[in-house]
């Protein structure tokens, strides 16, 4: 009973959130979208020559067709299903690499936290474009290359946040306590500080998930990440280019759908910046 | 825990000779150490099996750092400290064995418990760490000592923030008494209290302190809350111990002024009816050479601040430091 209410409270707290609320039903919108993709559209997203080629938005082509008469919304709300793995494994490989280096430069100090601290400032002061461009000579593009260059691009920002975290929690005495307890080393940094971060780093989650977005759609279109036939939202704009005076629709709409992605994680992520916060929670509750 | 019971008890159980704690101010540091003088400067102090020692003198004069000291948190530069007989250079090679026969409550209830753990985890990560018991003997000892702190089994399944103050110094003290240790330190573990609450806790360690045979350092500004649990309780003045003796000797016949202001400082403590106080530049007022509390004292004269009186028994147990004691 008591526990039903607490819940209640803390579901409402959420749903009172404009910005949360506004960004999760936007990011649902998109996932349903690319989990039911074949269920909504009847067409393949390579089945060429379904419809007359540069065909404009109609009843039955909703984004129109490109210049092959494939179906437009097909392979955009098939790219919805790209951006968000890519965006999601790019996102948590960071948060992994991130936090745990954080982690231990917080909380070991000294030599270790100047090695990972330098490490890091490496690929903070690299622009993520260059890191793009270094993994693909390196490897070649693809999906994996996006992977692999933005996690690189990334997951800094995660190090830092965690690390100053870590910083201040150390010095409370609940982790002093801890040693008093006879907690191990290990025990103390995932059962006493980790927790104690994590407001913190959702909040950077939901940033680094938009900027995942962005980053995979350029580094397609640049034709460093996801190689045509596969429909990335970069891949679609960079193939629509030639088209896009003649046939605006080719670029605006699929640059809509980047913008309605980035918007709810940034939504999202203001909303729960709010509702993380300690003073907001008073002030509100 | 059968290896604790089977070792002699060696009485004093607690031994500090001579103690001395510098702090050394790193480039950092936010707490600068004033005037580099040592938090603790030559304190000994012996805890008998089963007694209680209280430890009172104001803020900033060194309480803590002995604390810290009896459970290894700062390198001593000076004295030792002996454990059951033990020197603590010894007992740093096995912390957990130490731990677990020496335990510590907080002040601060609110930041000395992890906010994002359960209480039933919280009391009973000790065991998991210092004992091998089955989840049946741990689950047996939780609800034991939580029976003991008075908290009931609901408690168990919350996080620390639905309990209020008093709740949480609860589930710290089960936490330090879940191993079942034979010295606990108190740290203050009243003063972040409502004063109804203060009660219910000096009572429940009184209590325990009986029940489980517990030898007690107890730390504390308020001379009251000392009288009350202690058998003998030493006045702390920046670092030092200005006096010490058992309690009621303490409280009838002390003879530092410093004892006796702490007593004109409590609420209803005996007024004197002329206050001659010095202006209390106590904190800045530092005498170098003489007599460390001289300069707040109204009966010190030119001896007091060119030579340092030395703690000397003035009577059977009772050690003072002041040169006009008598
Ligand atoms: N970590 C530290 N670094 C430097 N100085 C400290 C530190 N902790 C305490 N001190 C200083 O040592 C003295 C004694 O402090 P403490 O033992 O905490 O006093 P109490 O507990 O009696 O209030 C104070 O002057 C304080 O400023
Ligand atoms: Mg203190």
């Amino acid at each position: 009973m008591k526990i039903d209410r607490k819940i209640d409270r803390k579901i409402k707290k959420y749903i009172n959130n404009k910005k949360f609320l506004i960004g999760s039903c936007m990011l649902l919108v998109m996932v349903v979208l690319s989990l039911f993709a074949p269920l909504i559209t009847g067409y393949g997203y390579d089945e060429t020559f379904v419809g007359p080629a540069l065909e404009p938005p109609s009843k039955d082509y909703w984004f129109g067709t490109d210049r092959l008469g494939r179906d437009m919304f097909t392979r955009v709300i098939y790219g919805t299903r790209i951006s968000l793995i890519s965006a999601l494994t790019i996102t948590s490989i960071c948060f992994a690499i991130g936090v745990l280096l954080g982690l231990l430069a917080g909380y070991y100090g000294g030599v270790i936290d100047m090695f990972v601290m330098r490490v890091v400032d490496i690929f903070f002061s690299l622009p993520w474009v260059l890191i793009g461009l270094l993994v693909v000579v390196i490897r070649g593009p693809g999906l994996l290359s996006v992977v692999i260059s933005l996690s690189l691009a990334y997951f800094p920002s995660f190090t830092r946040i965690t690390r100053s975290v870590v910083l201040s929690v150390r010095e409370q005495d609940f982790v002093i306590a801890a040693r008093l307890t006879g907690e191990s080393n290990a025990n103390i940094i995932f059962r006493y500080i980790l927790p104690n971060c994590f407001s913190a780093l959702i909040v950077q989650a939901s940033i680094i998930m938009s900027f995942a977005i962005l980053g995979e759609a350029a580094l397609s279109y640049l034709g460093y990440g996801i190689r045509p036939p596969e429909p990335s939202w970069g891949v679609l704009l960079q193939q629509s280019t030639n088209y896009m005076w003649d046939n605006s629709y080719l670029v605006i709409l699929p640059g809509l759908f980047i913008v309605f992605t980035v918007l709810s994680f940034n939504f999202m992520g203001d909303g729960l910046r709010d509702l993380l916060d300690p003073r907001y929670k008073r002030a509100y509750e | 825990m059968s290896e604790s019971m089977n070792q002699p008890i060696h009485d004093p159980i607690l031994s500090i000779k001579n103690l001395t704690v510098v702090y050394k101010d790193t480039l950092f540091s936010l707490k600068k150490s004033r005037f580099s003088r040592p938090a603790v400067d030559g304190v000994s102090l012996d805890v008998p099996h089963r007694g209680t020692i209280g430890i009172v003198g104001e803020s900033g004069c060194g309480k803590s750092t002995i604390a810290k000291s009896i459970l290894m948190m700062t390198e001593p530069c000076g004295g030792e400290i002996l454990f059951n007989g033990t020197g603590l250079d010894s007992w740093r090679r096995n912390r957990l064995a130490y731990y677990s026969k020496v335990q510590m409550i907080w002040q601060d209830p609110f930041s000395s418990i992890n906010p994002k753990m359960r209480i039933q985890e919280i009391i009973s990560r000790p065991l998991h760490n210092f004992f091998h018991l089955s989840s049946d003997e741990i689950a047996q000892r939780l609800h034991a000592t939580i029976r003991k702190v008075g908290l009931t089994e609901d408690h168990l399944v919350m996080y620390p923030h639905e309990l209020s103050g008093g709740g949480r110094q609860r589930v710290t003290i089960a936490r330090a008494l879940i191993s079942e240790p034979i010295l606990l330190i108190a740290d203050e573990p009243t003063s972040a209290l409502d004063v109804s609450i203060q009660a219910q806790i000096l009572n429940l360690l009184k209590e325990l302190k009986q029940d489980m045979a517990l030898s007690m350092v107890f730390i504390s500004h308020n001379i009251s809350v000392v009288e009350f649990l202690c058998d003998s309780i030493c006045v702390m003045y920046m670092g030092r111990i200005v006096e010490s003796a058992p309690r009621e000797v303490l409280v009838k016949d002390h003879r530092h002024w410093y004892t006796t202001l702490l007593f004109e400082s409590l609420p209803n403590g005996p007024r004197p009816k002329e206050r001659k106080f010095k202006v209390d530049l106590g904190e800045l007022a530092v005498c170098e050479k003489g007599c460390s509390f001289a300069p707040r004292c109204i009966r010190a004269e030119k001896l007091c601040f060119e030579s340092s009186p030395d703690l000397v028994e003035i009577g059977p147990d009772h050690f003072c430091a002041c040169h006009f004691h008598a």
